[in-house]
C-alpha cells in the first residue's frame, strides 16, 4: 500500500442502529480499526495506515431495502450517540415505494438542519427540495451509474456503457437540483482518473461495490410460505441480518473475476488489490474527499473461514 | 387501453398491426455512433435495433400511415456527454420526421430533451425505476409525459400513483421478458452465453453462512435448501417456463393478461409487450394474446369472465394457479368469494 497517504474524511457505514451501541465505549472520534473490530469486520480490511485513521461521521441506513430504514426512535437514539462521540451524521436512504416513503417521512423531521441525506431514489430528492430544503442531498451510488459486473474479463467491456459521473451534462443536472457531492463504488478495472469528478465532491465506498439488487429477496423469502416467496412487496423476517452467502461461479471463472457475495437482496463484490490501489492513488491526489467504510454490512470472511 | 409492441424490422409493422398492436417502440443506432463510441449501446438492449438509421423515417411513415404511434427508445441507464449530444441530435431528427414519442431512462437525457420542447411525448422508461409518486413528480418536472412502470410493482402500488397523478399517462408490462433483479439499478452486462450470460442466469453456487459465524443447524440447512429449490423454480417461470411456447405459439410468462381489467383506468393508457430482439412470430402471438383479452374487455364482459378467459387461452390453467408466471401474482393469490370458484383469479 501507499506511504504518507493524505487523510480523507472517514465515514463508517452502519446498516443497523444497534451497531452504534457497540462503538459507544470507544470514546470520541474512535479509531477506524477499533470500530471495525467491534463490528466483526473482516481482518486486514484496511492497510495499516488507514487503520490508524479516526472515524469522523456515521452513515446510518441501508441503500438496498426500505425495510431496513430505522424507526424514528432508533434514529433519535443514534443522533444522540453520534453527538456523544463527536461524530457527524448522515442518513442513508434506499429506493422507495410509496409505503417506504411513509417510513422516510417519519424520519426526515427528526434530522437537524444541514444534515446530509444520501438519496438513492430521485423521489427522495423531490421530497427534500419541496419540504426539507435545509437538509443536504448527496447522490447515492445507486444513482451514479456504471458497469460493475464482477465477471468481466477485460476493461473493454466497461466501455459499452461508460460511467457518467464525469459527464458535464450530468453535473449540470445535479447542480440544477442543488447536489454537489456524489458517491460511487470502485468499478472493475478502475483507474485513478475515474475518480476525478471535480468540482463535485466524491465519496467512495470501501471495500465493497454492488452489482445488482432485486426487489424480491431470495434470503428474505426464507420464512415465507411457498406462494408468498419472491413476489413484489413480500414480507420478510430480516434474514439479511443473520445470513449472507458466498457466491461463486462454477466452471466459467476468469482470472479477473472478483470475489462476490450476496447479502439480502443485493450481490456485492470485494475490491481487488489493483482496484483498491487505484482508489488510494485518487485519495492521494485529493480527488476523493471521503471514504465510506462498510461497518456492519459485510462478508464476514475473517470469522467464517 | 392500447397495446405497445416491440419493433426491430420494417417488415414487422403490418403483421403486428394486423395482430392488434396500437403503438410501437423501436431503437436505432445513429450512423456515426458505432464509429465514435465503439458500441451499439444506444438503448438498454444491444441487439434488436432497426438495422439502419434511415429505417426510422420509413418506420414513422408506415406506422402513422396505419393510424398507429411510434416511440423511439433511448434507454440506457447512463451516457457520456458526447453520447448525450448525439442522442439530442437524434431526437431532433425524430421530431422533424414527426415521431410520436421517445422513451428515455436516464434523467440527464430526459432533462435535455424535456428542455427542448419537442412536439412529441416523452415516456419514462422502466429503466428509470419510478416506484413512487415523488419520483414521478420529479420526472414530470424534467419533461416526462408518460411513466412506464418498472417490473415487480403491485397493482395497488400502481393504482396509488395513477390516481395521484391524473395528468400523467401510465404504462405497464403485460407480457414477456422478466428481470430477476431491479433493472434500473442493475450494473451488470448480459455477457455472451459461454461467458456466463446474464448475471441472473449465470451458474452461481451459494454457500450460506451465519453472520455470527456459528455453524448452520440441520434445520437451517434444510430451510435454505428448500428456499433455494423454490427460487430455482421461480426462475424457471420468470424465464418464460424455459423460454417455451404453447402449441399455438403463445409465449409463457411473465404474463399479466388476466390482470388487465384491474389496469383499466383512464390514465393507464397502454400495456407493454417486451422483446425487441424476439422473432416476428413471437411478437405476433404475444400481440394476439393480449388483443384477445382486451377485445373481451371491450365487449363488456364482466371482470371474472375476462380473467377466466385470459387464464384459459394457453389451455393450461394450472400454470396460472400459483402466480409464479405472473407479473401481478396478487390477482391469483388473493383469497376471494367462494362463488368465484371457476375462476383462479379472485376479485
Amino acid at each position: 500500500m501507499l506511504a504518507n497517504r493524505k487523510h480523507p474524511e472517514v465515514a463508517l457505514a452502519l446498516s443497523q442502529p444497534a451497531s452504534m451501541t457497540k462503538l459507544l465505549s470507544l470514546g470520541s472520534q474512535p479509531l477506524l480499526a477499533e470500530c471495525l473490530q467491534r463490528l466483526d469486520c473482516p481482518k486486514n480490511m484496511l492497510d495499516l495506515q488507514a487503520q490508524a485513521w479516526m472515524v469522523k461521521r456515521i452513515h446510518l441506513g441501508n441503500e438496498f431495502c426500505e425495510r431496513l430504514l430505522p424507526t424514528p426512535c432508533e434514529l433519535s437514539q443514534v443522533l444522540l450517540q453520534t453527538q456523544q462521540l463527536d461524530l457527524d451524521f448522515c442518513l442513508v436512504t434506499p429506493m422507495l415505494t410509496d409505503a417506504g416513503f411513509k417510513r422516510l417521512d417519519s424520519l426526515l423531521p427528526l434530522l437537524p438542519e444541514d444534515t446530509e441525506v444520501v438519496i438513492n431514489d430521485w423521489g427522495t430528492l423531490q421530497r427534500l427540495r419541496a419540504d426539507y430544503p435545509d437538509l443536504v442531498p448527496v447522490l447515492g451510488r445507486m444513482l451514479n451509474k456504471m458497469i460493475k459486473d464482477p465477471r468481466l474479463p477485460s476493461e473493454q467491456w466497461t466501455k459499452l456503457h461508460p460511467h457518467n459521473s464525469q459527464s458535464a451534462h450530468f453535473r449540470t443536472l445535479l447542480e440544477r437540483f442543488g447536489i454537489d457531492q456524489l458517491e460511487m463504488d470502485v468499478p472493475p478495472f478502475a483507474r485513478p482518473d475515474h475518480f476525478h469528478t471535480a468540482p463535485m465532491a466524491l465519496s467512495v465506498h470501501f471495500p465493497y461495490g454492488y452489482t445488482v439488487k432485486g426487489r424480491m429477496c431470495r434470503i428474505g423469502s426464507l420464512g415465507q410460505r411457498d406462494e408468498a416467496k419472491f413476489v413484489a412487496a413480500h414480507a420478510c423476517n430480516k434474514e439479511c441480518l443473520n445470513y449472507w452467502a458466498k457466491a461463486e461461479r462454477c466452471g466459467t471463472k476468469t482470472d479477473t473475476e472478483l470475489d462476490s457475495f450476496q447479502r439480502g437482496n443485493t450481490q456485492f463484490y470485494r475490491y481487488s488489490a489493483a482496484m483498491a490501489t487505484a482508489m488510494w492513488q485518487a485519495v492521494d491526489k485529493r480527488w476523493i474527499n471521503r471514504v465510506i467504510v462498510a461497518g456492519d454490512w459485510h462478508e464476514n470472511h475473517s470469522t467464517a473461514e | 387501453m392500447k397495446i405497445t409492441a416491440p419493433l426491430s424490422r420494417l417488415g414487422e409493422i403490418e403483421p403486428l398491426v394486423a395482430a392488434g398492436a396500437d403503438e410501437f417502440y423501436c431503437s436505432v443506432v445513429p450512423t456515426d455512433w458505432q464509429q465514435r463510441f465503439g458500441s451499439s449501446a444506444v438503448s438498454r438492449r444491444l441487439f434488436g435495433s432497426l438495422p439502419n438509421d434511415s429505417d426510422l423515417e420509413l418506420a414513422i411513415e408506415r406506422v402513422q400511415g396505419l393510424g398507429k404511434h411510434l416511440s423511439l427508445v433511448m434507454n440506457a441507464q447512463h451516457y457520456t456527454s458526447e453520447q448525450l449530444d448525439s442522442l439530442l441530435r437524434l431526437a431532433e431528427r425524430f421530431a422533424h420526421r414527426g415521431g410520436d414519442a421517445v422513451i428515455v431512462g436516464d434523467p440527464t437525457l430526459l432533462g435535455l430533451i424535456g428542455a427542448e420542447g419537442f412536439d412529441f411525448g416523452i415516456h419514462l422508461s422502466s429503466i428509470a425505476a419510478c416506484r413512487n409518486r415523488q419520483s414521478a413528480e420529479f420526472f414530470r418536472e424534467l419533461g416526462a409525459t408518460r411513466i412506464i412502470f418498472p417490473r415487480d410493482m403491485t397493482l395497488k402500488e400502481m393504482a396509488r400513483m395513477t390516481n395521484a397523478l391524473p395528468e400523467l399517462e401510465f404504462e405497464a408490462f403485460v407480457l414477456n421478458d422478466g428481470c430477476v433483479f431491479e433493472e434500473g439499478v442493475c450494473h451488470s452486462i448480459h455477457l455472451p452465453g459461454p461467458m456466463g450470460g446474464a448475471i441472473c442466469m449465470d451458474n452461481y453456487r451459494y454457500q450460506y453462512l451465519r453472520d455470527d459465524a456459528a455453524p448452520l443447524t440441520h434445520q437451517e440447512q434444510q430451510a435454505l435448501e428448500h428456499n433455494d429449490s423454490r427460487y430455482a423454480q421461480w426462475l424457471w417461470y420468470r424465464f418464460g417456463c424455459g423460454f417455451s411456447v404453447t402449441q399455438e405459439g403463445y409465449p409463457y410468462g411473465p404474463c399479466g393478461i388476466c390482470a388487465l381489467p384491474r389496469l383499466n383506468q383512464p390514465n393507464f393508457v397502454s400495456v407493454k409487450i417486451a422483446g425487441r430482439d424476439a422473432p416476428l412470430a413471437r411478437k405476433q402471438k404475444s400481440v394476439e394474446l393480449v388483443r384477445q383479452v382486451l377485445d373481451r374487455m371491450d365487449s363488456g364482459a364482466a371482470e371474472a369472465e375476462v380473467m377466466a378467459f385470459a387464464q384459459g387461452i394457453r389451455g393450461d390453467p394450472e400454470l396460472c394457479s400459483h402466480g409464479k408466471m405472473c407479473y401481478y401474482p396478487e390477482v391469483v393469490n388473493r383469497p376471494g368469494p367462494a362463488s368465484d370458484s371457476k375462476v383462479i383469479a379472485r376479485g
